[in-house]
């Protein structure tokens, strides 16, 4: 498929997480956070499992060299899921607040993803870090450090 | 400093699930990984709130439409693991961090919490946006060959 529409997917789906950060925050103001995300992990299984029903797109996606099999392990992301609410919680409430949180989030996920991609964990490809990957990696993460300081000192 | 570790561990949690999630997309589907993760995310907060809290929550008094984040979420997670699986973790972490962080903005402007104007804020929100601009316009003009 084409890298274009592959990407715009990913902004598509970036804007789905933002949305869902505001509604599930909503929820949070009603009843704890742990109970928030308990509700909307039951929800997202059930409208997850509609998607697949009503629109048949429960495709497999691409054949890896770990072989197409998925592992017992891979069945287990819900797990760290479930506890970045709770986790998230902590450092909300500290002395870094939302805007500190978010950042050090941001900084951990790439640096993690980068760890992970160089060398093809969790039997996915690898894909080691270019220039190429560089002209994006560093413009998106000084934009979003912007953003998010501009943000920070607005609220 | 504890808590700078502890902030930096959400975002590890984030990419491991978002990396479990997507290699059991490449075997199974990229919505059957989102139902997976939603069952089992449940199970894990059902146990964790009967062993501390119980499961009781004023739920009639939320507003409906805060309900929609569930599935909300369940698209997400499937977009996720849809374009990790052909894009890889990082560049789909970026895309995703793009997406989120200009949704968001446009959300905060539209509800008056940001006002555009001739200030220091302003700018950094327009050359930061400048910024995500670049970086996707890179993501997509020059991909990187895969170094296997």
């Amino acid at each position: 498929m084409n890298r274009l529409v592959v990407s715009c997917w990913a902004l598509f789906g970036g804007a789905m997480l933002a949305i869902m950060i505001g509604l599930n925050s909503q929820l949070a103001t009603r009843v704890t956070p742990l109970h928030a995300s308990w509700v909307a992990h039951g929800l997202g299984a059930v409208s997850a499992l509609l998607i697949i029903r009503l629109m048949a797109v429960n495709k497999p996606l691409e054949a890896l060299p770990a072989g197409l099999k998925a592992p017992l392990w891979s069945y287990l992301g819900g797990i760290p899921g479930a506890f970045v609410v709770a986790v998230a919680a902590i450092t909300v409430n500290g002395p870094l607040g939302l805007t500190g949180t978010l950042v050090l989030s941001i900084c951990g996920q790439v640096l993690f993803s980068l760890l992970s991609d160089q060398w093809g964990w969790f039997g996915l490809l690898k894909r080691q870090l270019t220039v190429q990957r560089l002209m994006t990696l560093v413009p998106i993460l000084v934009g979003s450090l912007l953003i998010i300081s501009a943000k920070g000192s607005s609220a | 400093m504890i808590y700078v570790l502890i902030a930096l561990l959400n975002g590890v949690l984030i990419a491991v699930a978002r990396s479990l999630n997507g290699r059991l997309a490449t075997a199974q589907g990229a919505f059957y990984s989102s139902w997976i993760n939603h069952l089992v995310g449940f199970t894990v907060l059902t146990l964790i709130l009967l062993a501390s809290q119980g499961l009781a929550a004023p739920l009639g008094a939320v507003p409906w439409y805060a309900f929609l984040g569930g599935t909300i979420g369940a698209l997400y997670v499937g977009l996720n693991s849809f374009v990790l699986v052909r894009l890889g973790t990082t560049q789909t972490t970026l895309l995703i961090i793009v997406g989120q962080l200009t949704i968001s903005l446009f959300i905060d402007l539209w509800f008056g919490k940001i006002t555009l104007g001739y200030d220091l804020t302003s700018l950094k929100l327009v050359v930061g946006c400048l910024l995500l601009v670049l970086g996707f316009y890179a993501s997509v003009a020059w991909p990187a060959k895969n170094t296997t």
